[in-house]
């Protein structure tokens, strides 16, 4: 790529999603919306020198492109879409994101093209990355996304911001989405895929959504995401190999983001209902605590996914609670509690999550070989981000193949470095090690 | 923009008098509030689907036959035609269709 394609790639990532949103609104007219957009950035190829404001000039560009369209007769849209005009000469940037995260939400489309259609368009992602993340294929995602644009279109669904009162019912897509990306950013971390803006587009606007809208599980997201944020300076080592949580510098922790956390998750706790999200930004939050008190609050993490299990029963829930049971009470309690969880289900023995949480407890355990066999079944899972695979890869050379007859006993704080990172449940799987086993 | 809203229910969910007569005079309400919204455009009850005949074509022969031309439990039961701003106030009246107990209303946009 040349570098004025790198920059215009770049330019895309950061003005699409907004840009899309605005001339949506002004042409009330997805497709025609998203055709202008890459008329505009095609023509951007061409530029010798920059405007002095791209997003303004690409806005315009767009829009006189539609309008040509439209006085040829090839684009019916409204009368009031034909001036064109200055980008922001209708509503606020953030509420026309918010119209188009909601009409991506309308309550006439499946779930799946809800969630297709809030990635793709209130967020910008391309359609490959989509069908990666929603473990689809990309014709799928691609014909779900060409049904649900032309059904906003041909059923005349409304391009406005609705009222506050129909929010409720479109927020669980919009959250589920903005989950997503959430998740992703950590799972991609450092992984030579750019997913700092996507991360940071969705801590901006379940922000705005949270100030709007004083629901408990926006406002629990929103603090979620935040403290997911606090840590992103923290969690690669120079070499970019992932730090887990809890070998986290709390010092490169961003305080300003964790203040702002504590104070939506008071906001949310006043509300007085308690959701999923919730309790897992409460959990991050205890994490976030080891910056004041020195060490991982446990009890009450467990504590917090003991109450979690009754919203999320999902195998990742339950693991994590294990390993919380393993920072509050010793790795070999956490052994015993996992052999349990594998007798549960079986099938979940084979699932990445399981496989780091057994690597984790078994090296506390000094169950060397054990540990071995987790790290390479885990290893093959081509989900793994390239900064946790260096990280795993980095552990596979720390733990001994076998049990020394003799090991001096600092030998021990190898297993202090034990793996997982913070996705899923906003807690980490690397609690495993915090009692030093005796040798 | 026209859309027709379509219900599907059971039958036998008015097979009492007063569930029925309870029905007609809900819907009568609502096709009152209707008119004072001025988008209604049409409508009509339905007799049951013992009653319905079907002409069927299949390849170039045409047919008659008898029943309702899906045999589902929820059939058919009356429409209306309403013209709204959008399918969003579509849905809101579509929301407000009274039925006795389970149910589907379908809102379909008519061609221009």
């Amino acid at each position: 790529m040349t570098t004025h394609a790198a920059d215009l790639a770049q330019l895309w990532k950061a003005h699409s999603p907004r840009l899309l949103a605005a001339l949506t609104q002004r042409l009330r007219h997805l497709q025609s919306a998203e055709d202008a957009l890459a008329h505009a950035f095609e023509r951007a190829l061409a530029w010798r020198e920059w405007p002095e404001d791209p997003p303004a000039w690409l806005y315009r560009c767009a829009l006189n492109a539609a309008i040509d369209q439209m006085r040829r007769g090839e684009l019916l849209v409204s009368d009031e879409a034909a001036t064109a005009g200055a980008i922001d000469d209708a509503e606020a940037p953030s509420d026309q994101r918010l119209a188009m995260l909601f009409l991506c939400a309308h309550p006439s489309l499946s779930q799946d093209a809800q969630i297709a259609m809030i990635l793709r368009f209130g967020l910008g992602l391309q359609v490959g990355d989509i069908a990666r993340w929603c473990y689809e294929n990309v014709d799928t995602v691609q014909r779900r996304l060409h049904r649900a644009k032309s059904k906003l279109q041909l059923a005349k669904a409304r391009f406005d911001l609705p009222a506050v009162s129909l929010w409720s019912e479109r927020l669980p897509p919009v959250l589920s989405a903005l989950e997503i990306i959430y998740d992703q950013s950590y799972t991609n971390v450092g992984g030579g895929f750019e997913m700092d803006g996507f991360a940071r587009e969705a801590e901006q606007l379940v922000l705005h959504l949270s100030a709007q809208l004083p629901n408990a599980e926006v406002l629990g997201l929103a603090a979620l995401i935040v403290l997911a944020e606090s840590r992103r300076g923290a969690r690669l080592d120079a070499d970019g190999v992932m730090i887990p949580l809890d070998q986290q510098d709390p010092k490169r922790w961003d305080s300003v983001r964790i203040a702002v956390a504590a104070k939506l998750l008071r906001r949310a706790g006043a509300i007085r209902t308690v959701g999923p999200y919730q309790i897992r930004a409460m959990i991050s939050a205890q994490h976030a605590r080891r910056m004041v008190l020195g060490n991982t609050p446990w009890p009450e993490i467990a504590e917090l996914y003991r109450a979690l299990q009754q919203f999320d029963d999902s195998p990742q829930a339950k693991i994590n609670h294990v390993l919380a049971l393993a920072g509050q009470h010793g790795p070999a309690v956490g052994g015993q509690h996992l052999r349990a969880l594998r007798v549960e289900s079986p099938s979940l023995a084979k699932q990445l999550p399981f496989l780091l949480a057994e690597f984790a407890l078994a090296r506390a355990n000094q169950e060397f070989e054990l540990a071995h066999e987790a790290l390479a079944q885990a290893l093959q899972d081509p989900s793994l981000g390239k900064a946790e695979r260096a990280y795993l890869q980095q552990q596979c050379a720390n733990v001994p193949q076998s049990l020394p007859t003799c090991m001096p006993s600092n030998q021990c704080k190898l297993s202090r470095r034990a793996t997982g990172d913070e996705r899923s449940n906003g807690s980490d799987q690397d609690q495993a090690s915090v009692d030093n086993p005796s040798c | 923009m026209q859309y027709l809203l379509s219900i599907f229910e059971d039958e036998a969910n008015y097979s009492q008098e007063s569930a029925w007569q309870a029905i007609i005079e809900a819907h009568t309400l609502l096709a009152q509030q209707m008119t004072e919204a001025g988008i209604l455009r049409g409508g009509a009850g339905l007799q049951s689907g013992d009653s319905a005949t079907r002409v069927v074509k299949r390849k170039g022969q045409q047919s008659v036959h008898d029943g309702p031309f899906i045999e589902t439990k929820e059939q058919l039961g009356g429409f209306y035609l309403i013209e709204v701003a959008d399918l969003d106030t579509a849905l809101q009246w579509a929301k407000r269709i009274p039925m006795a107990a389970d149910g589907v209303v379908e809102i379909r946009p008519t061609l221009d």
